[in-house]
């Protein structure tokens, strides 16, 4: 093999699996929920079944809270696991609760070692704050009001910015 | 017609589509260890032995997937062979992640013909022992020996068969869009709310 072929082997090679990424990528950005965008509306009360479960687990709401909505399989979301186990800050963990949907009991007992508030649902409450992509986080104020949401792992820096 | 020619084109492409599929393999799993969200993987969290040793094991799967992607480049035969008795290997372990997380997917072959259910994986990866078989049991080309330019159009198939099978697609990346009325299947995590969960939309919409 010569330079000129291994060249083409290489642009070939980058060519499809950067055209692959990009196309899961886009597949899974276009959003299905016709502009309301995954998660609850801004401004808007968060809806009361999530309400009742954040002030059940929380032990104050009064400084607002993150709800994240995540699910087996998808590697962002254990992205965000590992920065929320890898965290090692309480109140962080005390700010999070992390809903996830129909998931294996290993991943149950794998989210509860990192010591954050969980709900198991069985798609209900998934359905009823229209979550359409994961990991959709929302960040509710100490009305119910939902302040802001991201599709994001990085729950550590938007927390940080909603209570900045 | 040459026959004989012909197969060998067909066994070299089954050794190019079983290479494009660990290159992507090894490339998911090289990114979930620099993630290092590893503990998280489907497969890791299922198989009690894999969970003990997250990260060697998953460096390990990367490295024998990058090593198969050789051996198809430069000895098609033994590496048809090799990638054959992998896919065999990962069925059953892909297979149990996606029945204890219905959905979810089992994050394997670097979401190569993204599957959903137990049955797609299945038929993916039947399909893909059936060609790695029919590829080992012949004289394909070294891969090595050959312009890149000929498995273009391969990997171009391979990419839009892909996004045909995903269920979680969009029609645009579709050569053929879906009956209008029937809709697309849906994406992971989305329901039409019914019901109580109706009732409770109140913020949403």
């Amino acid at each position: 093999m010569d330079a000129a072929d291994l060249l083409q082997w290489v642009a070939i090679a980058v060519l499809g699996v950067v055209g692959h990424r990009l196309a899961l990528r886009y597949t899974r950005q276009a959003d299905p929920t016709g502009g309301c965008g995954s998660g609850p509306r801004r401004g808007e009360p968060l809806p009361r079944a999530a309400l009742r479960h954040a002030k059940g687990l929380l032990r104050e709401t009064a400084s607002g809270f993150a709800m994240a909505f995540i699910r087996e399989g998808c590697d962002l979301c254990a992205r965000l696991l590992s920065i929320l186990a890898d965290t090692g800050n309480q109140h962080l963990l005390d700010r999070v609760i992390v809903v996830t949907r129909d998931p294996s009991s290993a991943f149950i007992a794998s989210i509860r070692d990192i010591g954050v508030r969980m709900v198991i649902d069985d798609g209900r409450l998934w359905a009823g704050c229209a979550v359409a992509e994961t990991p959709s986080v929302v960040w509710v104020n100490s009305a119910g009001i939902v302040v802001d949401k991201e599709i994001t792992e990085r729950i550590d820096r938007f927390v940080g910015r909603m209570e900045a | 017609m040459d026959l004989g020619g012909t197969l060998v084109g067909f066994r070299t492409g089954g050794c190019a589509l079983l290479a494009f599929a660990f290159t992507l393999s090894a490339l998911e799993k090289a990114r979930w260890l620099w993630r290092g969200a590893v503990r998280w993987h489907p497969v890791v969290l299922q198989v009690p032995l894999l969970a003990r040793v997250p990260q060697a094991s998953m460096a390990a799967s990367c490295v024998i997937d990058a090593v198969v992607v050789g051996t198809l480049v430069t000895r098609p035969r033994a590496g048809a062979l090799t990638a054959t008795f992998l896919v065999l290997a990962y069925t059953p372990v892909g297979l149990m992640a996606m029945r204890s997380a219905p959905g979810s997917g089992c994050g394997c072959l670097g979401s190569f013909l993204e599957v959903r259910t137990p049955t797609a994986l299945l038929g993916r990866n039947l399909t893909l022992i059936g060609i790695g078989c029919f590829s080992a049991f012949g004289r394909p080309v070294p891969l090595a020996d050959l312009s890149a330019l000929g498995p273009l159009s391969l990997l171009i198939a391979s990419l839009r068969s892909g996004a045909l099978a995903a269920p979680r697609v969009d029609p645009r990346w579709t050569l053929i869009r879906l009956v209008p009325g029937r809709g697309l299947p849906e994406r992971g995590g989305t329901d039409i709310p019914t019901g109580e969960a109706q009732g409770e939309l109140d913020g949403c919409r």
